[in-house]
């Protein structure tokens, strides 16, 4: 806050300084998990295109039949990329901080700086494998994406879950080391109900209240509609994610300005 | 390092602590005051401004000027046919004891969220004029004075909830409006709409599951018919009722004739061992042989010039009244079957039981003012406080 330059830049000054700050932590952080050996970068689109494609062929091959005969390889790799994305956001958030410790010597370099670069590396990855998944379920099986714009959506508010997540989590790293040895156990165990393995309309009618409390399942339910539009009823609360989103943001944000005023480097 | 890392946030808003050092760098234009104030005080206090104020305004409008509005409520069961279980998860949890939603309620109440529930109720009352009375306050009633259907049916579903529970089987109809009298008649005339679709649903599913069962009773009458139709011509063509037994009539006569001729033949050659061949008595024998050898060729070839005719006849006559014999036990399981669907059809009848009937509100239930300010309130301050922290995190970087 102290004068810098000849004036204090304004607020679209700033932002653009964050920007860079933010872009060139995204290729530090590019550069230091991926290297150029071998492959390289790709693998940032490779790992969930994998996992996600495994998951897909081994439902596929199993054969077993869905609810409202939806393509069985679309169903799980849909719901499995954006859970990938999720769990992978989360599971790195206790390290963000003390992985990245030293960065905070450069003066320009904020905690929300280094978190939303390497969860937005996640992001764009998943992204990535969405979309080439997508495409090929198009060109191969002939199952375009009824609205895309709802798979978009649905990802951007999974994305802001994660996120606002993610940032809860790294502040509270920066105080216990409990969440280190939780996150993965709770990323986890929280696979089954996410709702990345289920549809709301399969469910019975209690469970289907009880389920849609959990916010990543409108995500998915969103996702679907996109994918399946019209072929299976899909249930969602936009609003109610909203605020989730919106929530979480808002304390993971606070949290991590108390952090920074705990942390000592 | 320590120092800065040990820099405190800012206290103030960022925009009233920017205004504060652009304030000391440049010199201001010289302006009216009174704007003047009013923009610097409107910076120095953003939370005032953006969050305050409309939770103010809102408060205003719903404590206010808001028209209370009347809630009418109903509830209604519907009875029918059972859900079979769609897939193993599924009937896993029916196992477990979780009860699956009638497809007919979820029918219903999918048809009174239609446009066809609201078209069809703008026929029976006047939905615009309802929703648009005098006393309706202008953000909450109806906003244009002849909307299209789709408009309407969006402002519809939000003055009308159906909500359907699956533990009761009971749907909820809810309708709102300005006066209670309004909600009451548009949740009756609602109900009214509901039975007539469950009504119809059920014409439609008999129709459907007797259509075939009619459809087979009628083809096996055509086919009785055709085969008694097929036989009387046959009788009149032939002239025989029975050629069967016609055959077996004239094969017997000949066999009698040629008994006879047997006989006589064994007489003859009797009284020829004894009489002479003049004797009265061997002359009457020869002329009954005679006569009976004469009738038996005659009785040969009616028989013979007519043997291929009459097995042909024989066989056509076989064969149509075998054909009829089908007919009848066609149209006999035909009929059967059309009985049992007659008594499946009853038995898979869709029920509509009114619960509730629909009340004449006293108290406005809506529109909650104090939830809603809360909630307006909430929202607002929530979004503040993220713009907040996203703002003062980016001039962090400006310092």
């Amino acid at each position: 806050m102290t004068a810098g330059g000849p004036a204090a830049p304004s607020l679209g000054e700033a932002f653009r300084i964050q920007r860079r700050v933010v872009g060139a932590l995204l290729l530090r952080e590019l550069g230091a998990r991926f290297g150029r050996e071998n492959l390289g970068y790709l693998w940032l689109f490779l790992e969930p295109a994998l996992l996600g494609g495994a998951i897909g062929t081994i439902h596929h091959l199993s054969g077993h039949g869905l609810p409202g005969g939806l393509n069985i390889a679309a169903f799980w790799v849909v719901g499995y990329v954006p859970y990938y994305m999720v769990r992978s956001v989360v599971n790195r958030a206790p390290s963000a901080i003390v992985g990245n410790q030293s960065l905070l010597y450069h003066r320009r370099v904020t905690l929300l700086d280094i978190l939303i670069s390497r969860n937005l590396l996640e992001g764009a990855a998943s992204f990535g494998a969405m979309t080439a998944f997508v495409l090929v379920f198009g060109v191969v099986l002939g199952e375009w994406p009824r609205e895309p714009g709802r798979i978009v959506l649905g990802m951007a508010l999974m994305f802001g879950f994660a996120h606002g997540v993610a940032l809860l989590i790294a502040a509270g790293s920066v105080y216990t080391h409990l969440f280190d040895r939780v996150t993965h156990l709770a990323t986890y165990l929280s696979l089954p109900i996410s709702g990345a393995f289920f549809m709301v309309f399969w469910l019975p009618t209690e469970l289907q209240q009880a389920a849609l409390w959990v916010p990543t399942v409108h995500c998915f339910e969103m996702i679907r509609e996109g994918q399946f539009a019209g072929q299976v009823p899909v249930t969602y609360d936009l609003g109610y994610v909203l605020g989730w989103v919106a929530a979480l943001n808002l304390l993971g944000m606070a949290a991590l300005r108390r952090a920074r005023h705990d942390l000592v480097v | 390092m320590t120092i800065w890392t040990r820099q405190s946030p800012p206290t103030t808003p960022p925009e009233a602590a920017s205004l504060g050092t652009a304030g000391w760098s440049a010199p201001e234009p010289v302006r009216e005051p009174a704007p003047r104030r009013l923009r610097r005080w409107a910076r120095r206090r953003p939370f005032t401004l953006t969050v305050l104020l409309p939770t103010l305004l809102s408060a205003l409008y719903f404590f206010v000027l808001a028209t209370p509005q009347y809630q009418s409520e109903a509830r209604f069961l519907v009875r029918g046919r059972q859900a079979a279980p769609t897939g193993g998860l599924a009937e896993a949890m029916q196992g477990a004891g979780f009860s699956r939603a009638s497809e007919d309620a979820m029918g219903v109440r999918d048809y009174l969220q239609s446009h066809d529930a609201v078209a069809a109720l703008r026929q029976r009352a006047d939905l615009v004029a309802i929703y648009r009375r005098p006393e309706a306050d202008p953000l909450a009633r109806l906003w244009w004075p002849d909307p299209s259907i789709e408009r309407l049916t969006d402002y519809f579903n939000r003055m009308v909830s159906t909500e359907y529970d699956a533990t009761s089987g009971i749907t909820r109809l809810r309708v709102r409006s300005f006066r209670p009298e309004d909600s009451r008649l548009v949740a009756q005339e609602l109900l009214a709409l509901s039975e007539e679709l469950v009504n119809r649903l059920n014409r439609r599913l008999q129709e459907d599951s007797l259509r075939v069962a009619r459809e087979e009773v009628a083809r096996a009458e055509a086919r009785l018919a055709e085969a008694q139709a097929a036989l009387t011509a046959f009788r009149e063509r032939e002239r025989a009722v029975d050629p069967a037994q016609s055959a077996a009539l004239a094969l017997e006569n000949l066999g009698r004739l040629e008994g006879a001729l047997a006989q006589a033949r064994a007489e003859m050659a009797e009284a020829q061992r004894f009489a002479r061949a003049d004797n009265p008595r061997i002359l009457q024998i020869r002329n009954r042989i005679e006569g009976l050898s004469a009738q038996v060729a005659e009785e040969r070839q009616r028989i013979a010039s007519r043997d291929l005719g009459f097995s042909q006849q024989v066989g056509e006559y076989e064969r149509l009244s075998t054909e009829r014999e089908l007919a009848r036990t066609q149209l006999a399981s035909a009929t059967a079957s059309l009985e049992r669907a007659l008594a499946d059809a009853q038995r898979q009848q869709i029920f509509l039981l009114r619960v509730v009937e629909p009340n004449l509100a006293e108290w406005p239930r809506y529109p909650k003012a104090t939830e809603n300010v809360l909630y307006i309130f909430l929202c607002l301050s929530v979004g503040y406080g993220l713009a907040w922290l996203l703002i003062a995190g980016m001039r962090e970087h400006a310092g």
